[in-house]
Parts: C-alpha cells; structure tokens; sequence
C-alpha cells in the first residue's frame, strides 16, 4: 500500500515539475547537470607524508549558484564526502569570499560563475607504489528560480604523470579571505547585531562595498545592509540582528567581504556592561567631536536665540503673555516681589530643561538611538500634550479656572502669585515648549547631542535661559515693565483670545498622531478631549438631587475612562510612517543608498518627519515644486527620502553620522568623476532651503 | 493637580524608554494572528485554535527538500501523530503566481490525496503575506503554535539537512520531539534552529 502510494507519489511531482523543467529546457539548452565539479591539486608526483593542497572547482550554470558555508535564509553548503582509506587525512574545507544573493525577501551567502574551494591532504607515510586515486562523492544544491540538488562522483589520480594545477590553486588561494587576528567583538544594540574590530588597516574602512557574513546562522538579518562606522581604534559594522539569540553562541567566525576581497576574522562576544557603566560612559557616538571653543560660543549663542524665539510659538506665547500680565499689577513697592518671581519662573525653566536634558543623554549612552524631537515620536507623550494643550486652552477661553495655584493663568490677572507659582509656571512653559523644540530647534540640539555631556547640557541650559530671558528681563528693569499697557477690562479679552494659538497647538499635535496611530485611535483621542471637557463641566455643573448625581457620577466615570483609553490602547497605523511615494523621490534605505551611490547617478538624501514644521516648508518652497523636479531630472539625480516621524534607528544613525541629531537634513552626493570614478565628499545644505540654494549645490557640485 | 501632571509627564517620558514591539517571530512570544480561505474554501483565522497546539508547515510540492519528507511518507507521519493528538496542521504555500511550486486550489488538493497527506487544511499565499508575516524562509520551514497562542518552535523539520531521503533516518524531528513535550507539559529542549530547505519562491 504504502510503496504505491509513493510511487503514485513520485510520479506525481515528475509530472507537476516536468512543466516547469520543460520551460527552462526551451529557454536555453537544459544540461544534464547545472554544476560540473572537478578535483584539482598542486602537485602531481607525491611521496608519503606529503602535503597536497588540493581544491573542488566547481563550474556553475550562468544565472545558477551554489551555497557558502553558512547559506544564508535557505539553500545547503556544497560538501564532500571522501572515500579514501584511513590515513588520508583532509583539513576542513576553506571557502572563498562568499557574495550575497538577493531572492526577493531571502538572502542568501554564496557562488556564482567558477568557484574553487580548498582543503589540505595530509598523505599517511606510506603510500601505494605507482599511480594511486582518491575519489568522493560531492553533493551539493544549486538553485536559480528553482532549486536542484545534485551528487557527483569525484576522483583525482596522482604519480601517473598527469600535470599538477598549481596555476589555478595559486588563484584559488588569492580568493580565500585573509585570516587576521584582529581583536573583533560582537554585541547587540537595539536590534541590531553589531561588531566591534580593532584594527590599523584601513582598507575595508575605505571600501566602497562592505559585506558582513557570519559562519553561524540566525545572527544577523541576510538580507539587511551592513552600515560601516569608523572608530578611534578600527570600525564597528552594524546589521539588523537575526532571528537567534546571541547568547545561544559563544565565539562567531565571520568573513567581511569588500571590493571583492575578504579577511576572515574570529569574534568574541563583547564583555557584558553594566546599566551603571553605560550611563557614566561618554555617549555612544564614535565620532564625538574634538571640543572645539569658537564652535562652542556659536552653539550657546544659537541656543540662547533658540530660546528667545521660542517664547513667541503658539505653544508658549500665550502662557508667557499671560505671566507677564500679571506683573501689570505688580506696583512699584512690589519690585522685590517682581525679581523673585524671576528667578523663581527661570529656576522652574532651568531645572525641567535640565531634567530634559538628562533623560535624553542617559538614553542615549545607554544606547537608545534617539535623537531631538524623540518626544514627539512617542504617541503617549502627543496624547498628553494634546491634553494639556487642549486644558490650557480651556482655562485661557474662561471655561475654567484652576483652583491650585500650579498654571497660575488666570489667577495672575487679579491676584498675587506665589513663589511656586511663579516656578511651576516655568516648568509648564517648557512643557508646552517640547513640541515646539522639536520642529524649529534641530540644528542646535544636533550640536549639542554630539557633545560631550557636560556640554550637551550646557547647550540644553543655554536654551532654557534663553526661554526665560524675556520675563526675566520683565521682572528685573521696572521701565519695561512702565510700557506694558494700563490694565483693564481688554485683558480678559486678550486672554481669551490667546486660547486660539493653544488649541491651534491642538490640533496640529493631533495631525502628528494621526501619522503614527490608526485613524481609531485618533477617534479615540479626540473623544478623551470631550471627555475632559465633559469631566470639568460635570464639576461645574454638580447636581443638587440624588437621581442627578448618580447620573452624573455615571458620566464622569465613563468620561474618565474614555479619557484614559488612548493612552493605555495606542494601536500603531497600519503602515507606521508611511508618507506617499511618487515618481519624484523613492524611499530612503540603506540599500537603496548604496545601491545609488555604486551607479553614476548623483543623489539627494532628505530626511524629513510629519511633526517637523520647517522640513514641510521646505519641501513646500524649494523642494517639491516644478523648478527644482525640472532640474532633478536633467541632471538626472536620484531623490532619496526617509521620514523620522516614527523611531528609525537607521535613519537616526544617517543622521549621526553627520553629527546630527534632527530632522531635517539634506546632503547632495554629486555624480562620480569621470576617470577616476570617485565621487565628491557629500554635501550638506542648509535647514532651510531656497530653490536658489539646491539648485546652486546641485550645478556647482557637477563638474 | 500638579503632581499628577507631573507624574503623567515623567510616565510618559518613562514609556519612551521602553523598547519598542519587534515584529520577528519569537519563541515564547505571541504568534502573529493571519486570516485565510484553504483550498476547501473554508475561512481560518488562527486564534480560531486557541486551546490546540498548531503547525504551521512551509510547502513547495515540486522542491527536492519536501520531496524528501514526502517520497517517503515522514511529513505524513509526522501530521497524523500531530494531528491524531488534537493539533491542527496548517500547509502553507507562498510561491507566487508563475514560480515553482505554485497551484491551484484542486492542484493541490489533488496533492494531498495523492500523497495521503494528514494535514488540516492547505492555505495558499500567493502574495506572500503570511509567509512575510512569519518570515518564512526555506521549504520546509515549520512553526508550531502553542494552546496560548504563543510560538513554541520555529526551524527545521529534522537534524539532517541533506537532501537525500536517506538522511531521515537517524535524524532528530524537531517538529516531534516539539509537539511531544507539549503534550506532556514539559519544556521543549529544542526550540529554535536554522530552518533548511530550497527558499519559499515569492
């Protein structure tokens, strides 16, 4: 029963294959094997005890290949059997650099063409007398669209008087990778794999191409690209990690292949580190700049502007506009008063900026890749924006008003406010600040996050101060205060007017999320903000009968719950970041980078993110319009674009790896030269671009 | 009011921290949820087998790799003691429209009677969705589900990755040393290994 079945079986696949056969056959004459294999070795003439190197070459069908050592996704290592007597001893198999074979979403590490793989064979002492042989059998699989294994018999005949091949040996050797013992660490980094070499040499660190491939399976994802940093002592190579646990190995051989060479190297996984060591390290970035005094003071002088001009974003504006009212009423005897509540709003401003600051350099020595504008890529942290916003806004239009003396908004008006006030009224400054840092403020936290820590926070505080200067100066020079205009019923007025600008803020901060959560969960936000407004009018409104508030404790319990739901239920969008692709511009990847830098084309890279108001303007004026598209496509130049809205550690490390720390960013790659092929050192332009400006980089960077 | 904004904030900025959800397929974690039509036009949705152990099995009928399991009855074997024992059994085939391995629904129902296949149900995924979803690499590739939904195994169906049907005897099935410690409750030693095969043809 069971042998019919199987040859019912049989049949069946030679009949569903045959088809598929029979269509390649057509196309091109289908030989009967796609692999012809032979034994070569460098001697011909040997005598016992010898040492014969001897090498499987195998001839490939054009198109077809056959597998490394480690095959990658799928596929099986070509190996041989040996049918030799004892005492003929063979030493493992030596591959040369393999190449990486792309199969859709598959990779897989391999051969094409002619390949020649290498083994030593140690003869025993003694040998038959005349013309002996050693034969194996082969098996190995070749795949193209579809797979085929094949076994070849192999023989080889020494002292017959045949010629040796030491010709094609010799070559074989050259494509070996080199063995080097260089000190090669590896560890995993937030989903990636990462390798850390120590080494002078500078070759692979000059490559064009750099491939990583690892002898055990599952470190690494195939078909990811291997990302190239140059360290103090060597390189670290990056790839997106696999699908095993790292832990499940204790050394890795791996080969780096690079311009058609290859070293072989042997890692050890890196000595674990401490939670506390990470965060007393000096940031990650390799390439932490040189302390550099002039670049320093024109950090700081931009972070103080930063500052200044912060306080007039719709955020902050009517918060500050606000605070600065209040001092109206403050009269002369008060000037002591006056000064205190200074010092006291730029302590709260300076401690939340530097609290800040401090998270975000903690993450990023323990080695989270984030950059500035990280607030704004978490959805929860939005929601709560949104709802803060959104009750500042509230208050401001008169809906409410707060009884604690926290916002101090409305209260400022017609009473004194505390020194806590005044403090706190500085911490929600800054708070409401954090969206609005993140679009206009790039440049200079990019600076400072390349920094050293002490300067990073340097920078940071320098913002901070910079943000609190104009209240500060408020509070300490009374003339000023003598120009603000006589109180009077036109303040609540203004106060409700500057509501606007908050829910303004709201409503952008909603378009962010709506990039980075589904079209529900926004439904689901905007109902918290209902909700919130339903709970404050609830406590307006408190009924006085008991049907009534049974009623309206049902209410505000369901309106809490409502306004709790998103930010415990954030249900990531579909297709998290996306942003529409066109025939202009294709979406930016590692691969894809590569990829067109290896053709002549020049490229454009930008980066850009949903919540990032100045890389929207720019694309708006200089980017997307018909000038610039004309000039793209008669200089012919590939437009790449990543979008930030969402953490990207590849884009993040892009970023870095111009000591950047934000969006946006453009660099221009202009196309090779002609004789020597070698392409001009990238160029970066400005964060805020005139159609002037691309179209000078992109004509004077072509020769 | 305050303090609680304050603490919101500071959970907030926590929550940033927190390593964000990988998409791979992982021993231990929850498998990834797929609705499809088999070729009897039945709808499944995994989640639908929650309370059974599930195999999923990556197919390619004309690959010399599942030749290998099927030529000799092994992949059968291996579905009837899963399957005799309450676990559902799910082929899958991901080939795309024009590349090997691709058929039809009544191909490849024909497929399972010829070779007296003891499978629950032949989904095929021509798109590659569900092969994607689960990073399905070679034929065969196999997954097992346990009853909480969560991935018990992934990898190989066995210990010999050579292509020959001789190679099965002697060699571990991973897939039924897996399921087995399922049924007794036990840990599964084996939980992860490199899955071998011709690559799924999308």
């Amino acid at each position: 029963m069971h042998i019919i079945r199987n040859i019912f079986f049989i049949f069946f696949f030679m009949v569903a294959a045959f088809p598929i056969l029979a269509q390649t056959a057509h196309a091109q004459e289908e030989p009967e094997h796609y692999v012809s294999v032979r034994l070569i070795a460098d001697k011909s003439d040997v005598k016992g005890g010898d040492v014969i190197r001897i090498g499987l070459e195998q001839t490939i069908h054009p198109k077809w290949h056959t597998y490394w050592k480690n095959p990658g996704d799928s596929g099986l290592a070509t190996a041989i059997q040996w049918d030799t007597p004892s005492g003929f001893i063979f030493s493992d198999m030596e591959w040369p650099t393999p190449h990486k074979l792309p199969y859709g979403p598959l990779t897989n590490y391999g051969y094409e063409g002619t390949v020649i793989t290498l083994q030593n064979l140690t003869l025993p002492t003694t040998i038959p007398t005349g013309p002996f042989e050693i034969s194996g059998t082969v098996n190995l699989l070749t795949c193209y669209d579809i797979c085929i294994p094949e076994s070849h018999d192999v023989s080889i005949r020494f002292n017959n008087g045949g010629a040796a091949q030491s010709d094609l040996i010799a070559k074989a050797e050259q494509a070996l990778p080199t063995s080097q013992d260089w000190h090669t660490t590896y560890s995993e980094e937030k989903g990636n794999f990462v390798l850390n070499v120590t080494t002078d040499d500078t070759n692979i660190i000059n490559a064009d191409t750099v491939i990583l491939a690892p002898e055990e399976w599952g470190t690494i994802d195939n078909t990811a690209n291997a990302h190239l940093e140059k360290t103090k002592d060597g390189f670290r190579l990056l790839q997106k990690r696999g699908d095993r646990d790292l832990n499940e190995i204790t050394s890795l051989p791996l080969v780096i292949g690079y311009d058609g060479k290859g070293v072989h190297l042997n890692a050890k996984p890196a000595p674990a580190q401490s939670t506390t060591a990470a965060i007393n390290a000096p940031p990650l970035s390799s390439e932490t700049m040189p302390f550099n005094g002039g670049l320093l003071i024109q950090a700081l002088l931009f972070a103080f502007l930063g500052g200044l001009i912060l306080n007039l974003m719709p955020c902050v504006f009517p918060v500050l506009s606000i605070k600065a009212l209040s001092l109206i009423n403050l009269n002369e005897k008060e000037e002591k008063k006056a000064r205190q509540y200074g010092v006291s709003y730029t302590a709260g401003i300076l401690i939340s900026f530097g609290l800040i600051a401090a998270t975000l350099l903690i993450l990023k020595a323990s080695g989270e890749q984030i950059g500035w504008g990280f607030q704004l890529q978490n959805s929860i942290i939005i929601t709560l924006l949104v709802y803060l916003v959104f009750l500042i806004g509230l208050n401001l239009s008169g809906f409410f008003e707060f009884t604690s003396k926290f916002s101090n908004l409305g209260q400022g008006l017609t009473q004194k406010s505390g020194h806590s006030g005044a403090f706190f009224t500085g911490v929600l400054a800054t708070i409401v600040a954090t969206p609005c840092t993140a679009p206009f403020m790039g440049t200079a936290m990019g600076f400072a996050l390349t920094q050293p820590p002490a300067i990073s926070m340097l920078v940071f505080l320098t913002l901070g101060l910079g943000l609190a200067f104009p209240y500060l100066l408020l509070c300490y020079v009374p003339a000023l205060r003598a120009k603000l205009p006589r109180p009077g019923a036109w303040m609540e007025t203004f106060r409700q007017f500057l509501a606007f600008p908050m829910f303004i803020t709201a409503a952008w901060l909603v378009w962010v999320l709506s990039q980075q959560i589904s079209s529900l969960s926004v439904l689901c936000v905007l109902l918290g903000l209902i909700a919130i407004t339903l709970i404050i009018w609830l406590k307006k409104n408190w009924p006085q009968n008991k049907i009534g508030k049974i009623f309206a404790l049902l209410l505000l319990i369901g309106s809490l719950i409502f306004a709790v739901m998103p930010l415990t239920n954030m249900e990531g969008a579909k297709d998290q970041g996306k942003i529409e692709q066109n025939g202009f511009w294709n979406t930016f990847s590692l691969e894809a980078l590569d990829t067109a830098l290896q053709g002549n084309q020049p490229v454009f890279v930008e980066m850009t993110a949903a919540w990032c108001i100045t890389c929207k303007v720019n694309e708006k004026v200089a980017l997307n319009i018909d000038a610039t598209k004309k000039l793209f496509s008669e200089k012919n130049v590939k437009y790449l674009k990543g979008d930030w809205t969402n953490k990207d550690t590849t884009i993040t490390q892009y970023l870095d790896s111009f000591d950047r720390s934000g969006v946006p960013i453009y660099v221009y790659y202009g196309a090779p030269d002609q004789q020597s092929g070698n392409r001009p050192d990238p160029v970066l332009l400005p964060q805020i671009l005139t159609p002037g400006i691309v179209k000078d980089t992109i004509q004077q960077t072509k020769k | 009011m305050k303090l609680s904004l304050i603490t919101l904030m500071a959970a907030g900025f926590l929550a940033a921290c927190l390593p964000s959800a990988n998409a791979e397929v992982i021993v231990g974690e929850p498998a990834p949820n797929f609705t499809a039509i088999d070729t009897n036009g039945v709808e499944h949705n995994l989640s639908d087998f929650k309370g059974k152990n599930v195999v999923l099995e990556w197919s390619n009928h004309a690959c010399p790799f599942v030749v290998k399991h099927y030529s000799v009855g092994n992949m059968q074997k291996v579905q009837k003691q899963a399957t005799d024992n309450g676990a559902i059994w799910i082929t899958i085939v991901s080939s795309a429209e024009g590349k090997q391995g691709a058929i039809n629904a009544e191909e490849s129902n024909q497929v399972m009677k010829e070779v007296g296949a003891h499978s629950t149900a032949r989904i095929l995924d021509p798109s590659g969705e569900i092969g994607k979803l689960y990073g399905a690499k070679t034929t065969p590739h196999m997954f097992i589900i346990d009853k909480e939904g969560n991935i018990a195994y992934t990898g190989a169906i066995d210990s010999n990755s050579g292509f020959s049907s001789d190679t099965i005897k002697g060699a571990t099935n991973y897939v039924s040393a897996a399921l087995e410690s399922l049924n007794a409750g036990e840990e599964i030693q084996i939980a992860s290994t490199k899955p071998y095969g011709c690559s799924v043809k999308y």
